[in-house]
């Protein structure tokens, strides 16, 4: 600050009271001893001075409507800006609540398995009011799904299939011939079919041993085993009667069973004799 | 401040702030009806104009009643108020520092280099009104804290140290504004002075 200024601000000091006593004592010697400075300090005590004579912003009077509009508009606007503080409050809580949304979900998910799971067993062991402990319904029994036969099963039947019908041939074309049937073949015509019978019989007794539990086809089995046993032995023995009692027997039986035992597959090559 | 002496404002004044430190939710609306006026003032001061006057003053007591919980009752409500409203006034005025550059630009292009000369008649200074109206350019023409600086010493009285407290500086800067504030004021009044002077003479 040039030493000019420096004076012009001792001199404003001075003039606002803002000098200390011994400040204030050395600057009226100063002017006293400086009339180009008392000059001055007049001029701006009077500047000044007219500055506060003429106050440029001039106040509506006392009692003017403009003070009581300024007050309901300053309350009004508190109020309002009161009523958005508390919205935003609530905006913000929302806002919180966003954020931990996936969350609250999750939880409220476990809640209710766990309130469902806890409610579910207090029920079951909720007696009912007439003192008796209500439980609940039994399940059906769940079905048994079975499982498909297995390989070595379907080769049994198969083979029990193919047997029963290979010997229904056999004792039929055989009884036929005894029986003068024109539709079997001839007798002399069949490779050995004593030897044939005997095979028979041996798988016969084989299957009926292993292969069979059901006692229907066991029974039949046995059927089959005397008819094989006594053909296999010689059919001439046999009185015609004896030979049509077996053979009807033989072929009945085997065709019950055979509709027993499983689909029959007429298609399915048989072993003739 | 009206017809209350001064006494019962200070009562009125230790009331309102016992009431604030006892976080009375009504107490806002006491001390907007008490202090209206002397912040209003103050404002106008300040803005030199009604409706920004108007528009600070609404700021300031939205200001106030969001701070009520930081008010600790150490200085009186009436000084609170002041500095909010100082602090508002020059935080609103740093955004228009080109308006006010614009504005100055405008003032010394109408008085002086003669655009505003041409009508300038030595003779109607004398009456108040136009008087009123050059003081009311020359004060447009301070810096917002040139304008507070002054304003607060030379039509609120306060002391340059309580006037450093409100406007958060020092002493020295407070006295650096009012001095360059009372140049710039001598500057743009000089035709007055000088005129006055030759009609003394």
């Amino acid at each position: 600050m040039k030493i000019r200024d420096k004076l012009t601000e001792q001199m404003l000091l001075a003039y606002y009271g803002e000098l200390s006593a011994d400040e204030q004592a050395r600057f009226n010697e100063c002017l006293k001893g400086d009339p180009a400075r008392a000059r001055q300090y007049h001029e701006l005590s009077a500047l000044l001075d007219t500055l506060s004579q003429c106050p440029a912003a001039q106040l509506p009077a006392e009692g003017d409507e403009f003070w009581t509009a300024l007050e309901h508009g300053i309350i009004h606007r508190l109020r309002q800006h009161a009523r958005y503080s508390r919205q935003s409050r609530w905006r913000q809580l929302v806002e919180q609540f966003a954020v931990g949304r996936v969350a609250l979900v999750f939880g409220g998910i476990v809640v209710a398995f766990l309130a469902g799971t806890i409610i579910g067993a207090g029920y079951r062991a909720t007696p009912a009011e007439d003192g008796r402990v209500q439980v609940s319904l039994p399940l059906p029994p769940l079905p048994i799904v079975t499982s498909a036969p297995s390989a070595a099963s379907t080769a049994t039947n198969e083979h029990l299939r193919s047997f029963l019908k290979r010997s229904q041939l056999y004792i039929a074309t055989t009884a036929d011939k005894q029986l003068a049937c024109k539709r079997c073949l001839p007798i002399e015509r069949q490779l050995d079919h004593r030897q044939f019978a005997k095979e028979l019989l041996a798988e016969a007794q084989r299957l009926r041993r292993t292969a069979h539990k059901d006692p229907k086809v066991k029974k039949v089995l046995q059927d089959i085993e005397l008819v094989l046993a006594n053909l296999s032995q010689d059919p001439r023995t046999l009185s015609s009667e004896q030979m049509e009692i077996l053979h009807n027997i033989a072929s009945a039986a085997i065709c019950e069973v055979s509709s027993t035992v499983g689909d029959t597959d007429a298609d399915n090559p048989t072993d003739r004799p | 401040m009206g017809t209350r002496s001064s006494a019962s404002l200070a009562d009125i004044d230790r009331q309102l702030v016992e009431r604030v430190l006892a976080k009375d939710p009504t107490v806002i609306e006491d001390i907007v009806r008490t202090y209206k006026r002397e912040v209003y003032h103050l404002a106008l001061q300040l803005c030199r104009d009604h409706d920004d006057a108007e528009d600070l003053v609404q700021e300031v007591f939205i200001r106030a009643w969001k701070s009520l919980d930081s008010f600790r009752g150490d200085a009186r409500l009436s000084t609170w108020l002041h500095r909010i409203t100082v602090n508002l006034y020059i935080n609103s005025t740093r955004s228009k520092s080109h308006q006010h550059r614009k504005e100055q630009e405008s003032f010394d292009e109408e008085y002086m280099t003669g655009g505003r000369g041409a009508e300038f008649d030595p003779e109607r200074l004398y009456s108040s009104q136009e008087i009123g109206e050059h003081i009311e350019r020359a004060l447009r023409k301070l810096s917002p804290a040139q304008r507070v600086a002054f304003v607060l010493r030379h039509y609120h009285d306060l002391p340059i140290k309580e006037i450093a407290e409100h406007m958060h500086n020092t002493e020295g800067t407070v006295k650096v504004l009012l001095f360059r504030a009372v140049r710039n004021l001598q500057k743009h009044l000089s035709f007055y002075r000088d005129d006055t002077d030759e009609h003394d003479t």
